[in-house]
């Protein structure tokens, strides 16, 4: 076959299939236990070099901005838990957040709180995931994904105490918190911040010096912190490459001036960088529970608001600093109850941008595991 | 633990060639103050015309023409220091178009906004701003996929959310979703699967 017909009649139109090169065009995804989702990357190999590699992404579009469109505001929640799925709660705080600016909104203190107390503990959650499915991509079939799974349940146990759902909340709204912590919260979550750093220290005990897991994470995948601020890289892959980047210091929301906590940057910028940033920030963010917790003050978790929103005319952009980078929500208002415009800045989105120039020169292993070191989630991704 | 590892040492430095200008990004705490952007404002009013500004009290607009896109931008960028472009997207006013550019500065919490505006036809044009922000590249697909905005010197403007050939622009006020598309027509069945204009999509439970 001198061309390669793809099913779905789309051709790949940065570079033709068929060559006398000595190339092999490999098609890696979308359906693929490694693309951490619906991710396609065409690689074109030779021999087992990568020489060049096109994503192709879209396959989980669901138009939520031009849904959002039809929807109210609040109707416009359940949207934000679907994008980053593995970190609904910073996806719903970037939301309220932008629709308290566009319309004013003055949160009460103790909903701050709880909204910080969810947010840093999805943190952990997402970055166990992130380990886990990372040391599965370099190669160990499952065993730290399961240590990290066994205890992203009980953090998953504690969002069920107080929304009823385990991955898409839609429990941080715009006022506050959709309801109040119930009284058995502060004691189970006490309890697992007093066993968390000893499983982290699990995890790294099986992964950190390990000599297979240093040989196929040093030294690859080397971003360079002038390129990555280049390509809008944000989030751990940002502050692996050395730059101390972290919104919740560079442009503090919310309450987060008053926490005491470090931001972990890493020196080289490879794979084994960024998975000890995301182990670093899993204690980083553990300690951050634990002092909202003992500063979690009463009083009332939501701001009384009208049944239907209808900001103001104007425009609004909130970040936050997700998991997997900053996640931007720019809503437009025409003084109705829907928005006029909603769009997500998505991190995951853009920091693929930086994947192509890393994977070529490597190998097709290595790509496996650069891509997992990315750490997508393609709900975000596709939006 | 391995405690040789120094990238875990949080109260390590942060290393060189961290900021633009060699800052140790971000003092903790405290975003640089809306003087910076009063500065900033001061500069591009001096190197460039017919600009417009807005001052508010977390970001500073400046509003041009399409034609100054590149250059302001680019003054952003090297003189000013904001090199880090968060977010780019696309407004659909129903009487023209509006892109809308956040840069940041690694040290400072309040943005430059640049607005410009295109005219409501077809296919209006901007400049790319790949050749300088390569993380601009998935952003503009974005935008031309959605919008249908074209980005001129963009090394790979083609769709990237929706399939190759799909018909039209979704994200604009006007779009109108043709109820009988189908994403993979060779796999259309006449009569069992997949619509064709005129019909339902199984053809045999028509509602009359």
């Amino acid at each position: 076959m001198s061309e390669i017909t793809l099913r779905t009649e789309q051709t790949i139109s940065t570079f033709p299939m068929d060559t006398d090169d000595g190339t092999l065009v490999v098609n890696f995804g979308p359906q693929h236990p490694s693309t951490h989702g619906v991710f396609r990357l065409v690689m074109k190999l030779e021999g087992e070099t990568i020489v060049d590699a096109v994503p192709v992404m879209g396959y989980l579009h669901r138009s939520v901005e031009k849904l959002s469109e039809s929807r109210t505001y609040l109707q416009g929640v359940p949207f934000t838990d679907r994008l980053d799925y593995l970190a609904a709660m910073s996806n719903n705080l970037a939301y309220a957040l932008a629709v308290e600016k566009l319309a004013g909104i003055e949160v009460p203190e103790r909903a701050e709180y709880i909204r910080v107390i969810m947010v840093e503990l999805n943190r952990i959650a997402s970055h166990q995931m992130a380990v886990g499915s990372l040391a599965n991509d370099v190669g160990t079939y499952y065993t730290p994904f399961i240590y990290c799974f066994r205890d992203r349940e009980k953090i998953l146990d504690l969002f069920e105490m107080v929304s009823g759902q385990r991955l898409t909340y839609s429990y941080i709204r715009f006022g506050g918190v959709s309801r109040d912590l119930p009284e058995e919260f502060v004691p189970a979550c006490r309890k697992l911040l007093d066993e968390l750093p000893r499983n982290i220290d699990e995890y790294e005990r099986m992964l950190t010096t390990n000599e297979i897991f240093l040989a196929r994470t040093r030294n690859v995948g080397v971003l360079p912190p002038d390129m990555a601020i280049d390509y809008s890289v944000t989030g751990p892959v940002l502050r692996a490459s050395g730059v101390p980047y972290d919104l919740r210091r560079a442009e503090p929301y919310s309450i987060y001036d008053r926490f005491e906590f470090d931001i972990p940057v890493g020196t080289v910028g490879d794979v084994y960088d960024r998975y000890l940033v995301r182990i670093q920030e899993m204690r980083e963010s553990a300690k951050i529970v634990r002092q909202a917790l003992d500063q979690l003050p009463g009083g009332p978790a939501r701001a009384s608001l009208p049944k239907v929103m209808r900001p103001p005319k104007g425009d609004a952009y909130a970040q936050v600093e997700n998991p997997k980078g900053v996640l931007g929500y720019y809503l437009v208002s025409d003084g109705g109850p829907n928005p006029y415009r909603a769009k997500v800045r998505a991190p995951s989105f853009i920091n693929l941008t930086a994947l192509r120039p890393l994977v070529i020169g490597h190998k097709v292993a290595d790509s496996i595991v650069i891509l997992g070191s990315f750490d997508i989630v393609l709900g975000e991704v596709d939006r | 633990m391995a405690e040789s590892n120094d990238a875990l040492d949080p109260t390590r430095p942060a290393p060189q060639g961290a900021g633009p200008d060699g800052a140790q990004g971000p003092t903790p705490g405290q975003p640089a103050l809306p003087e910076a952007l009063a500065a900033a404002r001061a500069e591009l009013e001096r190197l460039h015309e017919g600009l417009s500004f807005r001052e508010l009290d977390d970001r500073l607009e400046v509003t041009a023409p399409v034609e100054r896109l590149l250059e302001v931008a680019m003054t952003c960028k090297n003189e000013l220091g904001y090199r880090l472009l968060m977010s780019q997207t696309a407004v659909d006013w129903k009487d023209r178009f509006e892109l809308v550019y956040h840069l940041y500065r690694l040290d400072s919490a309040y943005p430059i906004v640049l607005r410009f505006d295109l005219p409501r036809v077809e296919s209006p044009e901007a400049p790319s701003l790949t050749p300088f922000w390569p993380g601009a590249e998935f952003q503009e697909r974005e935008i031309f996929d959605l919008m249908g905005i074209v980005f001129v010197g963009h090394p790979d403007l083609r769709r990237i959310l929706l399939a190759d050939d799909f018909q039209g622009h979704p994200l604009r006020k006007d779009f109108e979703q043709d109820p009988h598309y189908v994403l993979m027509p060779h796999l259309r069945i006449p009569g069992y699967a997949g619509a064709v204009k005129g019909e339902t999509s199984t053809g045999r439970f028509l509602h009359e």
